[in-house]
């Protein structure tokens, strides 16, 4: 079994007012362990609890009762916080800033070494298709290229682990597609990588294991491909057959007590085909003044280079 | 002429801000939270609209109050207005800087974000900080050059004048010494009345006749007036120029048309001068008198000029009623001083406002450090609590225990006091415009005080809040 990066026992978190009495019960025991390189996702409506669970993980707030360990140490930890990168649900950049100037700023406060800190800033802008729009302020951003300067600030220090709040909220279907495929090229290279997101088929696309909260408590977690599973259904994709032949199928499957319960033709996913547009118009030669294609992940990521 | 000199002013700025942003790029989280400050007032439009309010304030200022800069004078008033101009704008652009910058910050999520990153909170508050000093400095350069300009204007000879040391008279200070040695003498010449006195009732007793026989001389009778020049202020002064008496004695009840004569004399030097009840008055006395201790002169009261009117005594308010003014440095040097102490006060506001803005929003944080602004600049602290004087009375209750503990906070408090009112004495722009010198004494005590000592101790006590408290990434909380 993998070694843990974060584990969770018991955890509580109680918002107390100013009189101390109790206000709202935001976590009531909750028991989370997640293992290294996996992608865990954290799932649940509104209120559940689960940006308050992050923000315990990341030290911002201390919990009630129950034990935490991150990287097997304490939640904010100096050392903990030079392995976490985080990328925050709310766009909470300096609007005044150039997306290269925060990507700068946030390498030299997480003691990331001169010498490559500017190497590493335009390979991140190359990554996340900003090196057009480095030097405007982030406040003319749209919401989309915003999250992707928030992706490239959270992996300037070459992170162990990687939380992501939303990740592919408000980006377009090619953000929300190299997203999930910077998440799998991540996991590739050893992280560990903790996502919270109400766009379901996105976490059951990228993730090996959810955790799904409801009032404060652990209401199911697992294995994606086993808490998913029927256990009495199957599927097949085959070729179309004729209509004769789905008759003699069907007939064959009765005789045989299999119970059909739909068949359908086999289509393209809405997200196929706009990114087949987009690819197409691009081939073409249309220019964009917003987010471009976004290229690898650098490849100090998952390097041995120190962060200083 | 003066637009040239507000333009290039305002050039200047600019450049000083490049090199302010260059500095910020090198380094580690200490200059990078500075660099954010800097480049949040700037493009915020904080900072360039401040600077240009500045600028442009100083140069209609001549306009504004109608002087004429051919005399002497006027062109003291308009330095006295230009340095109390300089001192708000930047008094109240540091408060509001310091004040929105961390409450923004902490109720957008950025601070919790951005608190994330290994060692930040210890550097967060010392990095806005220099951030506010670097923007004070880059305001505090050109607005300074251009008052100079405007007061050192071509047409005039006026030049960078030298400007004079206030040195009071040694009689005016009663020592421990001195209290120790009358009242010996009081319990030998009358051991009924004084011998009976407690020691602290007989003290404070003592201490308040010297006062009184320091401050005044009886008709026809005179009095010594010993002032002490240092030696580095024998070796600064200019041998040209000519030391003065400056003046103001009070006549009592007389009326203040009075005039009254006094004698005035030193080793081979006598003259009479005639002085009117209240008012100032100055008489130059030879460089020859500056011997190696300083000055030793006799002040003889020859009663009033109008013959029906009898004054029983003549005697000097406070110790800036007498004092020898020695030619000392120059107005620019004392200039920059004063604008040195003025950073020093900014750097204090500075600390202050973001201490307080660790806990409050920014409307409340700014009205707080407002309230404080008041209360220093009308002197609310040097008035808080008056020295112990001679009609200090001792309570008996303060030797019981359940006192002493109340005594004891009730002292600390005084200390603080105390210490706050260096607020009020670090304020030389009246000095400077009066043609007094500003030592760089007066820097360095006003500078570790307020600059060192107090905003040091409000950066601790707000990093130390910072730290205790929970953030978050988002309005979510």
């Amino acid at each position: 079994m993998s070694e843990s990066v974060i584990e969770v026992e018991g955890l509580w978190k109680i918002f107390r007012d100013f009189w101390l009495r109790p206000r709202v019960r935001a976590l009531k025991g909750i028991d989370l362990t997640v293992r290294q390189g996996e992608i865990f996702g954290l799932l649940g409506p509104n209120g559940s609890g689960k940006s308050t669970t992050i923000q315990i993980l990341l030290g911002l707030q201390f919990p009630s009762r129950g034990k935490v360990s991150v990287l097997g140490k304490a939640p904010g930890s100096t050392d903990c916080k030079r392995r976490i990168g985080y990328l925050p649900e709310d766009s909470v950049f300096y609007p005044f800033l150039t997306g290269r100037e925060m990507l700068h700023l946030c390498a030299r406060l997480s003691q990331v070494e001169n010498r490559c800190r500017e190497e590493r800033v335009e390979q991140l802008l190359e990554m996340v298709g900003l090196k057009a729009a480095a030097d405007r302020e982030i406040g003319d951003y749209s919401k989309g290229m915003q999250r992707r300067i928030g992706v490239a600030q959270a992996l300037i220090h070459d992170p162990d682990l990687i939380i992501l709040d939303e990740p592919t909220n408000g980006l377009d279907p090619i953000g929300v597609r190299q997203v999930k495929d910077w998440i799998q090229s991540l996991k590739e290279r050893g992280k560990t990588i903790l996502i919270t997101s109400h766009l379901l088929a996105d976490v059951e696309e990228v993730c090996d294991r959810v955790s799904i909260l409801y009032g404060g408590k652990v209401q199911d977690e697992g294995a994606v491909k086993e808490i998913l599973e029927f256990d009495d259904r199957a599927q097949w994709i085959t070729s179309k057959p004729e209509a004769e032949d789905q008759k003699e199928i069907d007939q064959f499957l009765e005789g045989k007590g299999v119970e059909v319960y739909s068949v359908d033709s086999s289509r393209m996913s809405l997200e196929d085909k706009f990114l087949e547009a987009v690819e197409a118009a691009r081939n073409e030669g249309e220019e964009t003044e917003g987010a471009e294609y976004g290229g690898r992940l650098p490849e100090f990521l998952g390097g041995d280079e120190s962060t200083g | 002429m003066p637009w040239f000199a507000a333009l290039a002013a305002l050039f200047l700025f600019w450049i000083l801000l490049r090199i302010l942003d260059r500095i910020c790029r090198f380094g580690g989280s200490l200059n990078a939270i500075s660099g954010v400050l800097i480049a949040e007032v700037w493009r915020r439009k904080l900072l360039p609209v401040s600077g240009i309010l500045l600028l442009a304030g100083i140069l209609v200022l001549p306009w504004i109050l109608g002087v004429d800069l051919a005399d002497a004078s006027e062109r003291r008033t308009l330095l006295q207005y230009g340095q109390g101009w300089i001192g708000f704008v930047l008094l109240v652009v540091t408060m509001v800087m310091c004040c929105s910058t961390l409450s923004e910050e902490k109720s957008s999520g950025r601070l919790g974000f951005l608190s994330l990153r290994p060692g930040l909170p210890i550097w967060w508050l010392p990095g806005k900080w220099l951030g506010s000093l670097g923007s004070n400095l880059v305001l505090l350069i050109p607005a300074s050059l251009l008052l100079l300009t405007q007061i050192q204007n071509p047409g005039s000879d006026w030049g960078n004048p030298a400007t004079v040391l206030p040195i009071s008279a040694q009689q005016f200070s009663v020592t421990e010494e001195d209290v120790d040695l009358f009242l010996l003498l009081k319990v030998e010449e009358s051991p009924l009345e004084w011998g009976q006195l407690s020691e602290a009732d007989a003290k404070i007793r003592a201490r308040s006749y010297l006062h009184r026989q320091a401050r005044s001389i009886p008709l026809g009778s005179s009095a010594y007036l010993d002032f002490k020049v240092g030696d580095d202020v024998r070796e600064e002064s200019t041998s040209e120029e000519a030391l003065v008496l400056s003046i103001r004695p009070a006549m009592g009840r007389a009326h203040r048309s009075q005039i009254a004569r006094i004698l005035i004399s030193g080793e081979d030097f006598e003259t009479e001068l005639l002085v009117t009840n209240g008012q100032r008055s100055e008489l130059k006395i030879p460089q020859r008198m500056l011997l190696d201790g300083g000055v030793a002169l006799e002040v003889a009261f020859l009663g009033a000029v109008d013959e029906e009117v009898r004054i029983p005594s003549l005697y000097w308010i406070d110790e800036e009623a007498v004092q020898l003014l020695v030619p000392m440095g120059t107005l620019g040097g004392s200039l920059l001083r004063s604008q040195l102490l003025l950073l020093a006060r900014c750097a204090f506001v500075a600390a202050l406002s973001l201490a307080v803005s660790t806990f409050l929003g920014f409307p409340v944080a700014t009205l707080l450090v407002f309230c404080f602004l008041i209360a220093a600049t009308g002197g609310g602290f040097v008035g808080a609590f008056e020295e112990e004087g001679p009609q200090t009375m001792v309570d008996p209750r303060q030797e019981a225990s359940s006192r002493q503990v109340i005594d004891l906070l009730a002292q600390g408090g005084e200390r603080i006091v105390r210490s706050l009112g260096e607020w009020e004495e670090s304020s030389t722009a009246e000095q400077v415009s009066a043609g007094q010198f500003v030592s760089w004494n007066q820097v360095w005590r006003g500078g570790s005080i307020l600059a060192g000592l107090w905003a040091g101790f409000a950066l601790i006590v707000g990093t130390i809040l910072l730290s205790r408290q929970e953030h978050s990434t988002g309005d979510q909380q």
